[in-house]
């Protein structure tokens, strides 16, 4: 992806792909960062005392400060693990009540956040062209294809839609936050918006699909890349 | 066993419109960020973009291949509570979808095909997140609870979801844009399509 449409996306997509320190990223390559990832969240459904979940949850730091490729923002996770601490200790302690239910509450919960954050330490430390490169090892070209042109013409969508979005909004459509209390204005995301999008997504697909076959797309059974063959 | 999951039978064009309704799957589910404070709200658009994506393309399984695209997707990029099991949460209603549309043929033009559909797809939410629960050990009550808030809000807002479909598909047909797009295709012929 260009370092520009990159920018242009999200500051989400952008903290994914930090730019900084290049050299660490040569410590692991994607393929083996996932498997370790993949690893230690299966271990998080075995581990279910508080020794091994303290165990795994200092292995997950320990492998978040070797993969650390710049600065980490894990507000996000954060607030993810208070919010299933909240929901699942509580359900916890109505049915077991409060002095037998809230220690079983609060370690399934971090049990339950030990299984999904290795996969963000993954994501947040693997550059994703590294990542699209690993799965088009491990699945049919056509897919790998379609996935990695997706989420490289990511950019070029959202701007399509923001465009549709301001050009509708001008021409008086109620598709504003505001307009959206009411339901009666529903039915003009319906019409000025979604539907256009829509449209929009199928010329661009004709368009890229017309491109891919003038490079010969498909001709080869393996995928070739420029540069590098 | 090959020719009946053949990728061959998808132009590129519609493959890539799949990995379009997938890139708004994912976009619309965390990308915007909904917080609407209610569990189950992003099945309002996966439920429509899945429906959207079989409807469109002739393909008896491009709303799961849409799914394993989204969920691919959100693994790659992050979005939601990541990890691996995140394709849980898109396959299984990709499935339910699929599976309406072999038996229900011109399901996506009325309403009550629509709603069925999506509330049995939405439904497997409830599946999903016993299965997490149940592998990561909680209590068999809890969990019980747990699946079922998510499920049955879940199961609302994708049945809200699916009754954008019967418009957008007339629309789309009234105005001959998918026979455009999505008609060169010569294997597949959609429902109702008369041979030339």
């Amino acid at each position: 992806m260009h370092p520009a449409n990159r920018k242009a996306f999200s500051p989400v997509m952008a903290s994914r792909d930090p730019g900084g320190m290049p050299g660490r990223e040569r410590q692991l390559s994607a393929g083996y960062k996932m498997m370790l990832c993949m690893a230690l969240s299966i271990s998080a459904f075995v581990a279910r005392t508080p020794l091994p979940l303290l165990v795994l949850f200092l292995l997950n730091a320990v492998v978040l400060l070797w993969f650390r490729r710049g600065p980490l923002t894990l507000k996000r996770e954060i607030r993810v693990l208070c919010w299933q601490i909240f929901i699942i200790t509580g359900l916890y302690v109505l049915r077991f009540g409060f002095q037998s239910g809230w220690v079983p509450g609060f370690l399934t919960a971090i049990q339950l956040f030990l299984a999904f954050f290795p996969g963000v330490i993954f994501l947040q430390t693997t550059p994703q062209t590294q990542i699209v490169m690993t799965l088009e090892k491990i699945m049919p070209s056509r897919m790998a294809f379609v996935l990695a042109m997706s989420i490289q013409f990511m950019p070029l969508m959202i701007r399509e839609i923001r465009t549709i979005y301001e050009a509708q909004v001008f021409r008086g459509a109620r598709i504003l936050p505001s307009d959206l209390i009411n339901p009666k204005n529903w039915k003009d995301v319906l019409h000025c918006l979604l539907f256009p999008s829509i449209v929009q997504c199928m010329v661009a697909a004709h368009d890229i699909a017309t491109a891919a076959k003038a490079r010969d797309f498909g001709k080869f059974s393996k995928r070739t890349h420029w540069p590098g063959g | 066993m090959k020719s009946l999951f053949n990728l061959n039978r998808l132009s590129l064009k519609e493959s890539l419109f799949i990995g379009f309704c997938a890139v708004f799957i994912v976009l619309l589910r965390a990308g915007l960020r909904l917080h609407l404070g209610i569990p189950g709200h992003s099945m309002l658009f996966t439920v429509f973009f899945l429906m959207l994506a079989r409807a469109c393309v002739p393909y008896r399984f491009s709303a799961s291949f849409t799914g394993l695209i989204a969920g691919i997707m959100a693994v790659v990029l992050g979005l939601g509570k990541g990890g691996p099991l995140i394709l849980l949460k898109f396959l299984p209603p990709a499935i339910v979808i699929d599976i309406g549309a072999m038996l229900i043929p011109a399901w996506h033009n009325r309403y009550l095909f629509c709603i069925l559909i999506a509330a049995l797809a939405a439904s497997t939410k409830f599946i999903n997140t016993y299965f997490v629960d149940y592998l990561i050990g909680m209590d068999p009550t809890v969990n019980l609870q747990h699946a079922f808030i998510g499920s049955v809000s879940g199961t609302l807002f994708g049945m809200a979801g699916s009754l954008f479909v019967p418009p957008i598909m007339g629309k789309l047909n009234a105005h001959g844009i998918i026979g455009r797009h999505f008609g060169d295709n010569p294997e597949v012929r959609r429902h109702g399509e008369e041979k030339t």
